[in-house]
């Protein structure tokens, strides 16, 4: 135990849990961040990171995509002081089934000796489970933040933004950003140097904070004229039933009402309160591929 | 888009000390673009990670992945349509890895034969190099490693200012996630613009990356300067690029000062004046239309905030030595 102490003064352990169906570019995006921070740590005789791969009883684990990453047992991290658990989202992952069962049980004793957690998905419905969400705010990608709102209606559920940090527990949305989140927590625990080191030799667009949005302008503009409202004017015609207002639109596409009625009115030419008066009137008004043939003429 | 029978095989070489997010970036964009497809009714990848020996191999980052041996896949090789893409992902540590994967090498270059296309990632571009694929040829490879490609294979072009360039059926591209900026323009020119946009959107990633940019954005160079304060403010910047009236007074609006007081300070911290900034940005965010978009010089001028052609025409030319027209005319070349 003693060595084990000297251990953790020298080296954050960081140990990622993997199960079937969690995604490689997540596990793998935040791999690398930790690692070449570690590497500018190690030059700079720093504490740096030792980074992990777990799975319940080791062995093969098969990601969502499909390749088999080899894990250790978690029976390899008794007593160990982990510093940072990293709990991906994984399709299938879930408390009703035996292997989320035994999962939630290492974890509800694991937990208090873990200084950060970091989760995403069907993780967090693990850690509520867990009791380590009460009173906290976590991220998911847009397209699921509805369900986690039903299951879990005391988290605050935050469907726009990349990803969330506190003392302890950080969330991420999507794959690309467990980059944008693992960046911001060396950034935290190394300094500025070692997260800007990291980002340069990633070579990524831009480091962003969390609360930008999941969608970004950028990318949203590049849809300009093309796909970008095509999912959004489907699903308006899916729930003619329901009062569809300007705010249920931007949350549906993951932007603030303000940028949503800019963006929309740049792209369509009117503004989305006046689109759906005209949608009410004639619902063939929205048709899904509005707009594009103006821009192909 | 191709009438094959069977889905678009994307073979990954792995080695040892291979860059795991090199291959896990490409991978996953690939994946998600097949079930696109496949939502659709229409075929899509078949992504294979292949070794000379096959089973477990250690990455960079000390992961190990599981493979299949390339001789337990030539059978893909050898039926027709054969291997459609092969991706050839780098190494942080790539002499080493040079060195000590002979075989690979010469299996990139007895099986390019039958390939569609192949495509290397961030120092990738040296096992290319090495199994002759590459030589005359205009390629790019991450940043830190532009001048060693460049004495190591003197016939090279090494364009240290790129995100992937595309040469014939050879593809490379710059440092670690420009891989996935590659694999989405393979995935843009195998099922369409929608698919690409969709992936984009579904991994969250901040903007599709055209070809031609450098593997430093203006933005993350901005964000590079040793204090945070100014991270925000140019993430505003960025997204909105395209107002015409943006002034020194909107920034500092932005991060609540005076004009004067944040002139000062940003140049202090910056090491420049805000009105360079702007101007910086609106040139990335207008090389980026003009790559990947059909917009007219005077849209992409007015959607980028330069107001008039003429505006960007100069800026242009003062940092770029050309006109916009000329810009895009050597992109659309150069991806040819």
């Amino acid at each position: 135990m003693k060595q084990n102490d000297t251990e953790g003064a020298a080296q954050r352990i960081v140990v990622c849990l993997a199960y079937d169906g969690a995604g490689l570019l997540e596990l793998a995006g935040m791999h690398k961040v930790f690692w070449e921070s570690d590497r500018l740590m190690i030059e700079a005789s720093r504490k740096g990171y030792r980074l992990y791969t777990a799975s319940e009883t080791g062995g093969l684990v098969k990601t969502l995509q499909g390749v088999s990453i080899d894990t250790s047992p978690l029976s390899d991290f008794v007593g160990v002081h982990i510093h940072t658990l990293i709990l991906p989202g994984a399709i299938g992952l879930s408390c009703d089934t035996a292997t989320g069962a035994r999962l939630l049980a290492w974890l509800t004793q694991a937990l208090p000796f873990v200084q950060r957690v970091i989760a995403a998905g069907s993780a967090l419905f693990l850690l509520a489970k867990a009791g380590a969400l009460a009173g906290k705010r976590a991220v998911i990608h847009w397209s699921l933040s509805e369900a986690l709102k039903r299951e879990a209606p005391y988290l605050k559920v935050d469907g726009y933004s990349l990803f969330t940090g506190d003392d302890f527990l950080w969330t991420y949305a999507g794959a690309a950003s467990a980059i944008d989140l693992a960046l911001a927590v060396v950034d935290k625990d190394c300094g500025r140097e070692a997260s800007i080191h990291a980002a340069r030799h990633l070579a990524v667009f831009a480091r962003r904070t969390g609360c930008h949005p999941q969608l970004s302008e950028m990318l949203v503009s590049q849809m300009y004229g093309r796909d970008v409202f095509h999912d959004l004017h489907v699903w308006v015609q899916a729930n003619q039933n329901m009062r569809v207002t300007v705010d249920r639109m931007a949350e549906q596409v993951a932007m603030s009402t303000r940028n949503f009625s800019r963006v929309y009115k740049r792209n369509t030419g009117s503004t989305p309160a006046k689109a759906v008066e005209r949608f009410r009137l004639d619902p063939s008004s929205l048709s899904p591929s509005y707009r594009q043939d103006d821009c192909l003429s | 888009m191709s009438n094959h029978q069977t889905p678009h095989r994307v073979v990954f070489s792995a080695y040892p000390g291979v860059g795991l997010l090199d291959i896990a970036g490409a991978h996953s964009v690939f994946w998600s673009a097949g079930r696109a497809m496949e939502a659709q009714g229409a075929l899509g990848y078949h992504c294979v990670i292949a070794s000379i020996e096959g089973g477990l191999v250690e990455t960079a980052e000390g992961l190990y992945i599981d493979t299949l041996a390339v001789a337990s896949i030539a059978d893909i090789a050898d039926s027709p349509p054969g291997i459609d893409t092969l991706i050839v992902p780098g190494s942080p540590d790539i002499l080493p890895a040079l060195s000590a994967n002979e075989c690979l090498i010469q299996w990139i270059a007895s099986s390019q034969l039958a390939l569609r296309r192949v495509a290397s990632i961030c120092s990738g571009t040296f096992l290319l190099a090495a199994a002759g694929l590459l030589d005359g040829k205009w390629v790019t490879t991450h940043w830190s490693m532009c001048d060693t490609l460049k004495s190591r294979h003197p016939s090279l072009s090494v364009d240290r200012d790129a995100v992937f360039i595309q040469q014939g059926n050879v593809w490379t591209s710059g440092g670690v996630t420009s891989g996935m900026d590659l694999a989405l323009a393979l995935v843009e020119a195998d099922c369409g613009r929608e698919v690409a946009m969709q992936v984009a959107r579904e991994l969250l990633v901040v903007l599709k990356r055209p070809g031609g940019q450098p593997q430093f954005s203006e933005l993350l160079c901005a964000q590079s300067n040793p204090s945070g304060t100014f991270d925000e403010l140019h993430l505003w910047l960025a997204s909105n690029i395209g107002q015409n009236d943006l002034s020194v007074g909107h920034l500092a609006q932005q991060v609540h000062m005076s004009a004067r007081n944040f002139s000062r300070v940003y140049k202090r911290v910056i090491g420049r004046t805000p009105a360079k900034t702007i101007e910086l940005f609106r040139l990335g965010a207008a090389r980026r239309m003009l790559e990947d978009s059909d917009r007219n010089i005077d849209q992409v001028a007015s959607a980028c905030g330069f107001g008039d052609e003429e505006r960007m025409r100069v800026t242009f030319h003062r940092h770029l030595g050309l006109s916009p027209r000329d810009y895009r005319v050597r992109h659309l070349a150069g991806s040819r």
